[in-house]
């Protein structure tokens, strides 16, 4: 075509024989593939306490216990708590457990309709109290170490602010604490998307939006999400597909992050509409105005020991929304952990793998 | 050009010619032969001929003054240049029922309301209205996309004839290159002003029109005695509302177990009363 495409016969050839025979492997390897071969979340845990929908899990010990409080993992409304936990050599969940962490997770379940009433006050003040009191009486504890992921985070953030009394530790992970932080920064161009559609909205659309659709629809938030990486989106199952599909083993754990991503829950409405007008739009938890049960959120009363740890090419949460936390809360205990990788590659990247696990089980002996 | 104005015109129109066939039948003068079925012609054929081309004539005058009040295009103005231009705009043909269709919705559907006159006609106009003005914002997102795209290309295209840019030596690479290329362009777009606000426009166009869906199911729904979806959400949210209620009493009598009790001053714990006991359990279970 050009002077600048200089691509050698020869060259081209073993390339057309290469990208033949991967496909026929790829193609081979996907016929064979079955959906119980795809498993996620396969870390042994049981129901020990159930609200509504909010199930509290408890993993089953995997080693000799190092941390004597155990921990509650809290993942967000928007996805699952089972990206923590994607496959076996991958999971937050089993590094902490081989690390002998007592841990329990938090199900929020698969809002419906019936759910569009609910309220972050419900979740943060509700749901996620009475699993923490649940694990307080087990245990007789009056305080457990809390572990917040992304809008879990901010749940665990503001749970620590009105209940310190019940909070050991919190560790924060890809949480975002100021939500006009992506604002004038030189950030790459797909950093901050969602803060940017967030505020694109006028308060009014949002709660047409969510009266039309009773909450706010999972698929709509994949989309959204999708803006943030258009090319990789639409070349995913091309592409992507093919630069995988050769090795088994890459194959799988593509499908198993096709699966998490897959089972994104609808985020019941009236949580949605704080989420994004009080959270996103006015920025309500650093200006310190930011009101759950009556009562206002001073971040100032965290004052228990605070792990806040990030991703450093985070395009969903910029880093500086998470760093934020450090000039707002009340502790004198307060440690960054920035991670290599994205936001969901903290989680399920090799590189992270032992950072992640080993870094806030080392941060918690500490603590404990 | 106001072509809501027609309505008029033909009314005068047609009260013109009602007058005058009320007057010739008052004056004696002869009807035209298809208006009296059955009854033979008075005149001759050539009073007829001329009674015919008269009335034609009239009519022509009419409809032309009519024309000329409704599409004012023809009279010469700018703003008739503009209609004009306007037919050959490709952006208008993309659009759905752009411009005098849904300004005749508009006019029915905000027009006056009759208790019980043409409601659900109403609702059923007013989703058209809806539906129209949203393939109307999507067609104005996809022509921002659509230029965000030919971007790209042309990027691509100035990328593939850079001579400083190193040389591209396999299929892999020709692709990555135009991955990137359109990755970056496209993230330009989703960052520009003029794109978040065509997809907010059309977010809330595709929201009004599922609300107004939902009134239109919900009037079908009362017809035939079905609960509708405002009302489901109602019952909800008085679900909700008890749960919330009975959740906070379970907490406050739970607080209330919890508590240590006074102590007297002597010392003893005074024994609980039976039924503040059972209310307890019953709170606590």
């Amino acid at each position: 075509m050009t002077g600048r495409v200089q691509v050698d016969p020869q060259r081209a050839f073993a390339e057309i024989a290469e990208f033949n025979r991967t496909l026929a492997q790829g193609l081979s390897l996907l016929d064979k593939t079955r959906d119980r071969d795809v498993q996620i979340a396969t870390t042994p845990k049981r129901e020990v306490f159930r609200q509504d929908k909010t199930v509290l899990y408890h993993y089953e010990p995997m080693a000799k216990r190092e941390v004597k409080v155990p921990v509650l993992v809290v993942y967000g409304l928007i996805g699952r708590y089972t990206m923590a936990d994607l496959q076996e050599d991958r999971s937050l969940m089993r590094n902490m457990l081989g690390q002998g962490v007592d841990l329990y997770v938090v199900d929020w379940g698969s809002p419906t309709r019936t759910d569009r009433w609910l309220t972050l006050d419900d979740y943060i003040d509700g749901y996620l109290h009475e699993c923490i009191l649940h694990i307080c009486r087990e245990h007789k504890l009056d305080a457990i170490h809390l572990l917040g992921i992304c809008e879990g985070g901010v749940f665990t953030l503001c749970y620590a602010a009105l209940h310190p009394e019940r909070v050991k530790s919190l560790t924060l992970t890809i949480t975002p604490v100021d939500f006009h932080a992506d604002q004038n920064t030189s950030a790459p161009l797909h950093h901050g998307l969602i803060n940017l559609w967030a505020r694109s909205l006028s308060p009014e659309d949002i709660d047409r939006m969510i009266e039309a659709n009773g909450n706010l629809p999972g698929d709509l938030m994949s989309f959204v999400f999708s803006m943030m990486t258009p090319l990789s989106s639409l070349t995913k199952y091309s592409v992507g597909l093919f630069d995988v599909m050769g090795d088994e083993k890459k194959l799988l754990n593509f499908l198993r992050m096709e699966k998490w991503l897959a089972d994104r829950p609808d985020h019941p409405g009236e949580a949605a509409k704080q989420w994004l007008k009080d959270l996103y739009q006015d920025n309500k938890l650093v200006a310190g105005k930011l009101e759950l049960s009556g009562r206002r959120v001073d971040l100032g009363r965290v004052r228990m020991p605070v792990l806040n740890i990030f991703a450093q090419d985070d395009h969903i949460i910029p880093p500086k929304s998470s760093q934020a936390l450090r000039q707002h809360v009340g502790t004198k205990d307060y440690t960054e952990l920035p991670l290599p990788g994205g936001h969901v590659g903290v989680f399920v990247s090799g590189k992270s793998q032992g950072i992640l696990g080993a870094g806030i089980v080392k941060w918690l002996k500490a603590r404990d | 050009m106001n072509w809501f104005d027609a309505p008029a015109g033909w009314l005068k129109y047609w009260t013109e010619n009602q007058t005058s066939l009320f007057q010739a039948l008052a004056e004696g003068k002869t009807a035209a032969p298809w208006m009296t079925p059955g009854e033979a012609p008075t005149g001759s054929l050539e009073d007829w001929t001329r009674q015919m081309s008269e009335f034609s004539r009239r009519s022509v005058e009419s409809w032309t003054a009519l024309a000329k009040q409704g599409w004012p295009m023809l009279t010469g103005s700018d703003a008739d240049r503009s209609s004009l231009q306007q037919l050959f705009d490709p952006a208008v043909w993309s659009r759905t029922g752009a411009g005098r269709f849904d300004l005749a919705l508009e006019r029915l559907t905000e027009g006056p309301t009759y208790a019980t006159l043409w409601d659900l006609d109403r609702k059923l106009l007013n989703a058209q209205k809806l539906w129209l003005k949203r393939s109307e914002d999507i067609a104005a997102y996809q022509a921002i996309v659509q230029a965000a795209w030919r971007r790209a290309i042309q990027r691509f295209v100035d990328a593939l004839n850079d001579p400083k840019a190193p040389p591209l030596n396999s299929g892999r690479e020709f692709l990555d290159l135009w991955i990137a290329t359109a990755n970056a362009c496209l993230l330009e777009m989703h960052r520009s002003d003029e794109f978040l606000e065509a997809q907010r426009t059309m977010t809330r166009s595709a929201t009004e029109y599922r609300l107004q869906e939902r009134e239109i199911a919900e009037a079908f729904c009362a017809m035939h005695h079905i609960p509708t979806r405002t009302e489901m959400d109602e019952v909800q949210h008085a679900v909700y509302e008890l749960r919330r209620e009975l959740r906070a009493l379970q907490r406050k009598g739970e607080g209330k177990l919890a508590k240590p009790a006074p102590t007297p001053r002597s010392g003893k714990r005074p024994a609980p009363k039976a039924k503040a006991k059972r209310k307890a359990k019953r709170v606590g279970s």
